[in-house]
């Protein structure tokens, strides 16, 4: 089932790509150049990139769908993924939920509130602000 | 009893553990730090809200390198609700987003200091809790004093957190020394490495932002002079702003450092048959197809469009045309 949505969204995608000019990235726009990306060596525009342009846009399409279901404003969602680079994009349809996301704010149980303080004043961690 | 057995042995361990000062601070003593205390006073700051350290710290860096917004602003840019937080992979995303170009730092204290005291603020990623009960948390690093062994950050509502440099290196350390710097695309970084940095830089073309990125690519050049991917980013940026002699030039620099760069030849043999030089251009994709390599395909088409446009006459004297 799933694999077969999968496959369905893959093919579906490559029509759309080789019928339109929808505007997925090209280094530079126009046909002749060659973009600066590839005098890096950062892409690899060998035989497979097309493939690779379809299976980037794959993830792009599951990290914004990822994205709306944690909450994210769906307007927003398409400019946030539009704005990593492929690797990154890559990282967070991977291990989006194990990734660190930096707060600061605190729910913090008894003993771990023990252990925290006892830490701070060793100078391990940096939580309470009356500890220094 | 059990209990009470288990946390003072804890508190014993802790104890004997923090003696030991954390191997990056160790070797600041003997680092090419300037020793004199630096603290960026003008940076500013922003006192975060319930869970929006990072909205609250990219703000920071931001406003720093003359961008205009706040951390509400910033908010449904990067927050992620279900995580209540704000991942790093989002910061750089948002940082492109206005026009700044995201650099990471190498994962040492020196190379830290070494930003801060070059003027640059620096983002940070803190677990300020345990590996197993993390507390991540994004704060400023904007001074440090060697001589009292202390680091000063904006962080959350503090406007000025003074820590110890063993706590502030075994927090940081938690992340994986994780440091983001956000520069306007007229400053290099002061650790700023050649490869690393141009890859920050094209990755900006992917918000369709041109003009930071060429004037990245400009500052890039007069530091490293004879770098390729440089020119030609430059000589690509300027082509998509329009900017045909200066294309032109860009492309010349590279081939005057790197005679045997094919793209470079293609690329400007593209550039002159814009102009209406087509006898130029055609000479200069016949150096890149003698050159051949892995872009071949390219540079035959980038010859038959010259071919095409010569026998064409003047058909098309603009860079834009039809596919």
């Amino acid at each position: 089932m799933r694999i077969s949505t999968r496959l369905h969204k893959l093919v579906s995608l490559a029509v759309v790509l080789s019928l339109s000019s929808i505007s997925f990235y090209v280094p530079v726009a126009q046909a002749a150049l060659v973009g600066t990306t590839a005098v890096l060596g950062t892409s690899t525009l060998s035989h497979s990139s097309e493939r690779q342009q379809v299976l980037s846009q794959l993830h792009r399409q599951d990290v914004q769908a990822q994205l709306k279901a944690r909450g994210v404003d769906p307007e927003q969602v398409q400019a946030r993924v539009n704005s990593l680079s492929n690797s990154e994009v890559h990282t967070l349809a991977m291990q989006l939920d194990q990734l660190p996301a930096g707060a600061g704010g605190l729910e913090i149980v008894l003993l771990v509130f023990l252990i925290l303080i006892l830490t701070d004043i060793a100078g391990i961690t940096h939580i309470f602000t009356f500890v220094r | 009893m059990h209990f009470v057995w288990r946390v003072s042995l804890l508190a014993l361990v802790l104890l004997v553990s923090a003696c030991a000062t954390p191997p990056q601070t160790a070797a600041l003593r003997r680092a090419d730090i300037p020793y004199h205390p630096i603290e960026l006073g003008s940076v500013p700051f922003f006192p975060q809200e319930e869970y929006q350290c990072g909205p609250a710290a990219l703000a920071t860096v931001l406003v720093w390198s003359g961008v205009d917004t706040t951390p509400d602003e910033l908010t449904p840019q990067v927050y992620l609700p279900s995580r209540k937080g704000s991942l790093q992979i989002e910061l750089l995303g948002a940082t492109r987003r206005h026009g700044r170009i995201p650099y990471l730092l190498q994962p040492r204290l020196t190379a830290l200091l070494s930003e801060v005291s070059a003027g640059h603020p620096t983002l940070v990623l803190l677990n300020l809790g345990l590996s197993w009960y993390p507390v991540w948390h994004y704060a400023v690093v904007i001074g440090y004093d060697l001589e009292r062994n202390q680091i000063i950050m904006r962080s959350g509502r503090l406007p000025r957190d003074v820590i110890r440099m063993e706590v502030f290196e075994r927090i940081w350390a938690r992340s994986g020394y994780w440091a983001l710097l956000v520069l306007p695309p007229d400053k290099l970084p002061a650790t700023a490495e050649q490869a690393p940095y141009l890859e920050a830089v094209t990755e900006l073309e992917r918000v369709q932002q041109w003009r930071p990125p060429a004037r990245a690519y400009a500052t890039a050049l007069t530091q490293w002079p004879d770098s390729l991917g440089a020119a030609m980013g430059l000589g690509n940026a300027r082509y998509a702003l329009h900017d045909l002699a200066g294309a032109e030039q860009a492309f010349r620099t590279a081939l005057a450092h790197h005679p045997d760069a094919a793209p470079a030849y293609n690329n400007l043999a593209q550039v002159l048959a814009d102009e209406g030089h087509y006898r130029d251009a055609h000479k200069m994709v016949l150096r890149a197809l003698k050159l051949g390599g892995p872009m071949r395909e390219t540079y035959r088409q980038t010859l038959q469009e010259i071919q095409a446009r010569e026998h064409g006459g003047r058909r098309d004297n603009t860079h834009k045309k039809e596919k």
